[in-house]
């Protein structure tokens, strides 16, 4: 009998245990440990951040789902992994303390014969001064509570609209390094769409604050259409979209801290800019979800395992060089931790091998510069195919991992919000493949295929976004012939 | 002769400069009978790309 932990219930952690749980026979045992009881859909946090879906429409509890499926969840966080065990015993695992009600504190060691670590991102708003909602003077929508003050904040705003005050709302990312430009745009659209609907946009001024070195770029250095024979830049498609909803636009930025109703940033001149704001949505930089780890003596083996940012190092090629010498080559594929090849780090878990934008730097060395974004559908295919490579690692009694999921090969959709509404609504839907570029392989498109790399914008995308709400939310629920849904 | 030097342009004055949007297209965007079709054509094509590469 073999046991698989997963660490993390989100996109990739959920998947995977589902996966594993469909594909092992009962007499194999899959935990799940989580400090969260809820699953949450996060693409659609965006609505409840504009008011437009209750928050309880974007989360479930997890515990039912997994009794049903014959998980056993544990309601508690990492805190170390212990690859070699501990002097009692030479199996894997790792240290948890619950956080589940009536158990808080509760530590429990628990071994392994498989590890998938899907913990997730760590929102670092700390750093940057004066970004996020708890210590800080803006919103966020990367959880559904944070998505609720949001939404909050913005009805605050639409009041004051309507007495005829002017207000300024910026919309961005909070970091140099961030990542999940796509989720910025997506809000930022969204809270326009929602002010001229209230009838209140003339008075309002809706700004994106970017590090993209470009509209467009969404942190995977921007796309090339094929439309007609004639090629289109996701920039330029980008530029006509935010001047068609007279959304303005500052990139290349780089925030540097945040006081109330002012945002201070650094572009590549380095100059330091002012902005002020009445309402700011930033989305936070990530770090990994801090774990200690030691060996069998229990002496401390955390760099070896993990980057200096937390993330866990997995078949990639860290090897520092110059950006010209990045290849696609140099991105993981199967997911296991060198030297622990029980041991996988999926999602935004693992540690990227470089940016795929190319970084920039101020002259004091602030870098903007987007981090790679693994979220959504290519977190869902790593989490899959670690599954199902565990799966056959049992079976076959060995440690090759036979699935890979690199995000040079992967392709990825995604459908992003500009507004709600069955007849009014408007989404722009972008598919790009692979989504690591590779020029080698395909000099024509930018290191992309083209006919497989698109962008559409039109009520029929905001359509697909809705059906994809339920679609993924069914999955995550794991009712019948959920897996034919694809992730 | 010198060569003039020129600023790039801001990424606004890009935006205000770049190509606006027909009327034709934006009703087309907007309305629902001829929006079924891409509907349609958006869920296969993103259904038979998730099959095609994560299967």
């Amino acid at each position: 009998m073999a046991t698989v932990v997963v660490l993390g219930a989100g996109v990739s952690g959920h998947t995977a245990a589902l996966t594993l749980r469909r594909k092992l026979g009962r007499d194999h045992r899959v935990i799940v440990v989580s400090p969260n009881s809820k699953w949450n859909w996060i693409p659609s946090n965006i609505w409840v951040g504009v008011n437009r879906m209750p928050s309880r429409r974007v989360v479930f509890p997890l515990a039912p789902v997994y009794k049903r499926k014959g998980v056993d969840f544990r309601q508690a966080k990492a805190v170390a992994l212990r690859p070699e065990g501990d002097v009692l015993d030479g199996r894997g695992a790792v240290d948890i303390v619950y956080t589940e009600k009536g158990r808080e504190g509760e530590q429990q060691r628990v071994r392994y014969d498989y590890l998938i670590n899907a913990t997730g991102p760590q929102l670092n708003f700390a750093a940057t001064p004066g970004l996020g909602p708890d210590d800080g003077h803006t919103v966020s929508v990367c959880t559904p509570a944070h998505a609720e003050h949001a939404a909050h904040e913005l009805a605050h705003v639409i009041e004051r609209l309507k007495k005829g005050e002017r207000q300024t709302l910026v919309v961005g990312v909070g970091h140099g390094t961030c990542t999940c430009e796509g989720a910025a745009f997506e809000y930022a659209f969204n809270v326009e769409h929602e002010l001229r609907r209230a009838g209140v946009r003339d008075l309002a001024e809706v700004v994106y604050l970017t590090n993209e070195v470009e509209l467009g770029d969404f942190g995977v250095g921007g796309m090339v259409f094929d439309r007609g024979g004639e090629r289109v830049t996701s920039e330029q498609w980008m530029l006509s979209l935010f001047r068609e909803r007279g959304v303005k636009a500052i990139t290349e930025a780089a925030v540097d801290s945040i006081e109330p109703g002012v945002i201070r940033y650094r572009q590549l001149d380095g100059e330091l800019a002012e902005l002020p704001f009445d309402f700011a949505m930033l989305l936070p930089p990530f770090r990994g979800v801090h774990l200690e780890a030691y060996d069998r003596q229990g002496e401390s083996i955390r760099d070896a395992l993990f980057a200096p940012s937390d993330f866990m190092r997995v078949d990639a090629d860290y090897t520092q060089k110059p950006f010209a010498e990045w290849r696609a080559e140099d991105w993981p594929s199967t997911y296991q931790v060198p030297g622990n090849p029980n041991i996988f780090a999926v999602g935004i878990a693992f540690a990227p091998p470089h940016a795929i934008t190319e970084p920039r730097f101020t002259p004091q060395g602030v870098a903007i510069a987007p981090s790679p974004p693994r979220t959504g559908m290519p977190s869902g295919a790593m989490g899959k195919a670690v599954a199902l490579s565990i799966v056959d690692m049992i079976r076959a009694g060995d440690d090759v991992a036979t699935h890979t999921a690199s995000m040079a090969d992967l392709p990825a959709a995604c459908i992003a919000s500009m507004g709600v509404g069955y007849l009014s609504g408007s989404a722009a839907a972008m598919t790009m493949t692979p989504i690591v570029p590779d020029v080698r392989r395909h000099p024509e498109g930018a290191g992309r295929e083209l006919g497989a790399t698109t962008g559409e914008v039109g009520l029929a995308a905001h359509w697909v976004k809705r059906l994809l709400h339920s679609a993924f939310l069914y999955k995550a629920k794991a009712y019948p012939l959920w897996y034919l849904i694809p992730e | 002769m010198t060569t003039p030097l020129t600023t790039p342009l801001t990424t606004q004055q890009r935006i205000d400069a770049a190509p606006a949007t027909s009327a034709r297209e934006l009703r087309q965007r907007r309305n629902p009978l001829l929006q079924l079709w891409p509907f349609m054509r958006m869920n296969v094509s993103m259904f038979m790309l998730a099959r095609r590469h994560h299967g």
